[in-house]
């Protein structure tokens, strides 16, 4: 039914978008808990800066993170000395730009969970005997689980979908950047090739649908074990 | 368990102003009450650390929590402060049992035989395996205290622990902290408004009154009307006395209950002969006469002696101060019935109290 560009395509998508995932977690984590809870000039600015992916044209981005992993870029350099690892050109580039693309919605989802996460059970866990890190653990993390697991698969289904960047940082390479949206590009580009663009085109949606749906069903679970069924949403 | 506790402090929150000073070095159970502001659960939270006072002093159980002059802070988490909130804040992700045994883990040793001795006082065994957003206010309340409990806490603050639940719960709650003062020998702080709940339930009384102990002292000798008045939101005057069963009268259908010797007919009650009942009597029920009424439905007619008379000519009456023993009741009647019957104080009348109700024990 796929040719085996369009197979490596949908297999690339779902490993880029899984280790893009992956690391922007715990980094959302932290961050969605400082622009939350922390008032000031620093969080304030975090806040914005996190947003901004959200609209700014992703070949903005594309051409940033370009101009920062570039071999004589900041991070490119950095990389480059110390690990001996470039990201031009390769699947590592297409995760970064995935996951600067999608941490917005990760964040925000996050940061949710902490504005309506109840602090006076906090103060219930401290009193009880637990420290600030104890408490962050064992009751606020297990209280917004539904926020990180509506904003992850957000999140991923966001990666799925990112263009812009990808294709301004990395390029569109056979195998090794060119997802999904990258493939469908290069099909509409090519004559003759009209039938994959349509079997790229509704794989898309139908990804974006089923991952859409599991973010529902996922964190309506969760809500309903951690909060019982007067508080879904 | 003569240990010495005291707590003395000064807080500034917003522009309210706090100066608080009082101690105690028994394990019985002790009232905070005061109009809501005036600051008495800013204690509660002063001594879980929740809230850092501007200077003082806060000492349980012989060990300083906070000094401002030797810069001591033991934060919350170290105090080993058991706190009863009056929201259940309980753990939505655990089950009852690992709410129970979360503060347990963290400040002592599993022990089972105090766990199971925990678990029966608050009546909570077959709710064990359940989950938090099944339980009911009343269970709810009771899983938090033993919560509390299991951490083996110096000391147990109950911050309004009853709001929000129907009087056959609260009673039912205000029993299980009696039997926890009395079986694991530990101090209770009970912060209330509720006069009701606390002549039910304290030994000794700390009136708060703008961020200030107002007064302190045995409960009886507190509870007086002029105290009483100031939490007394409504109009309605009422009187709260404090008396025993002395017998029940199976012929006449009722009970009999002594008060300082004087004995009250009440409609018939179930409770044990000496059990302790505490008596409401709205003023309005009290009518008052000079000579001892003849033919007459009103069973209660006391012989009594005028204390007080206080007169409100804006609302055209007076309310009459009546002896009862040590305790006091008061009667409230018209400006034209104080002339035509020539009241003043030290006159020895007769009480005619139409209506009584029981509020507690």
């Amino acid at each position: 039914m796929l040719n085996p560009i369009e197979i490596e395509a949908l297999k690339l998508s779902g490993f880029i978008a899984i280790i893009a995932v992956s690391i922007s977690i715990i980094p959302g984590v932290i961050i969605a808990w400082i622009i939350s809870r922390k008032n000031g000039l620093f969080a304030s600015l975090l806040n914005m800066i996190v947003y901004l992916p959200l609209v700014l044209p992703p070949v903005v981005i594309g051409y940033l993170l370009l101009l920062l992993f570039s071999n004589n870029g900041i991070l490119g350099n950095f990389l480059l000395e110390t690990f001996n690892i470039s990201v031009n050109f390769s699947w590592k580039g297409a995760a970064i730009a995935a996951s600067v693309v999608s941490f917005p919605l990760l964040v925000r989802s996050i940061k949710l969970g902490f504005d309506t996460f109840d602090y006076k059970i906090e103060e219930a866990a401290h009193i009880n005997g637990a420290s600030k890190i104890d408490c962050f653990f064992s009751i606020i993390l297990p209280q917004i689980l539904p926020s990180i697991i509506t904003g992850t698969t957000l999140a991923f289904a966001r990666c799925l979908a990112e263009f812009g960047a990808t294709i301004t940082f990395v390029s569109n390479i056979p195998g090794e950047t060119q997802t999904l949206p990258l493939a469908l590009y290069s099909a509409t580009q090519i004559p003759g090739t009209e039938e994959s663009a349509i079997r790229l085109v509704i794989i898309s949606i139908i990804l974006a649908f089923v991952s859409v749906a599991i973010a529902e069903i996922l964190a309506k679970r969760t809500n309903k074990r951690i909060l019982g069924n007067k508080n879904n949403g | 368990m003569a240990s010495s506790n005291l707590i003395k402090y000064e807080t500034i929150l917003g522009d309210f102003y706090s100066n608080i000073n009082f101690d105690f070095s028994d394990s019985n159970i002790i009232a905070i009450t005061g109009l809501s502001g005036s600051g008495k659960s800013t204690i509660a939270k002063v001594i879980c650390g929740l809230i850092k006072p501007k200077n003082g002093y806060i000492k349980i159980n012989d060990k300083i929590l906070y000094s401002s002059r030797d810069k001591i802070n033991i934060p919350p988490h170290q105090r080993n402060i058991g706190m009863v909130f009056q929201e259940s804040r309980l753990f939505s992700h655990m089950s009852v049992q690992n709410n129970l045994l979360y503060g347990q883990r963290r400040n002592t040793v599993f022990d089972q035989k105090k766990f199971d001795k925990i678990i029966n006082i608050l009546g909570i065994k077959s709710i064990l395996n359940r989950k938090i957003f099944n339980l009911s206010g009343g269970e709810a309340q009771r899983v938090s205290i033993g919560r509390a409990l299991l951490t083996e806490p110096k000391i147990l603050i109950l911050d309004e622990p009853l709001t929000g639940l129907d009087s056959q719960r609260q009673n039912k709650i205000l029993k299980i902290i009696k039997d926890i003062n009395k079986n694991l020998n530990i101090p209770i702080l009970f912060i209330s408004h509720s006069l009701e709940e606390i002549i039910f339930i304290a030994a000794k009384i700390i009136i708060i009154e703008n961020g200030k102990v107002a007064t302190q002292g045995p409960i009886d000798q507190i509870i007086s009307y002029k105290k009483l008045s100031s939490f007394n939101k409504s109009n309605t005057i009422y009187s709260l006395i404090k008396g025993v069963i002395h017998s029940h009268d199976k012929t006449n259908s009722n009970t009999i209950i002594n008060v300082n010797g004087i004995k009250l007919i009440t409609k018939p009650i179930s409770d044990k002969i000496n059990s302790g009942q505490i008596i409401k009597l709205f003023s309005k029920d009290i009518s008052i006469a000079t000579k001892m009424p003849k033919n007459i439905s009103i069973n209660n007619i006391l012989e009594t002696k005028i204390t007080k008379i206080k007169i409100s000519k804006k609302n055209g009456i007076a309310e009459i101060f009546l002896a009862l023993g040590k305790q006091q009741i008061i009667s409230e009647i018209t400006l034209f019935s104080l002339q035509k019957l020539k009241l003043k104080t030290n006159l020895k009348v007769y009480a005619l109290i139409k209506a009584i109700s029981l509020v507690g024990k």
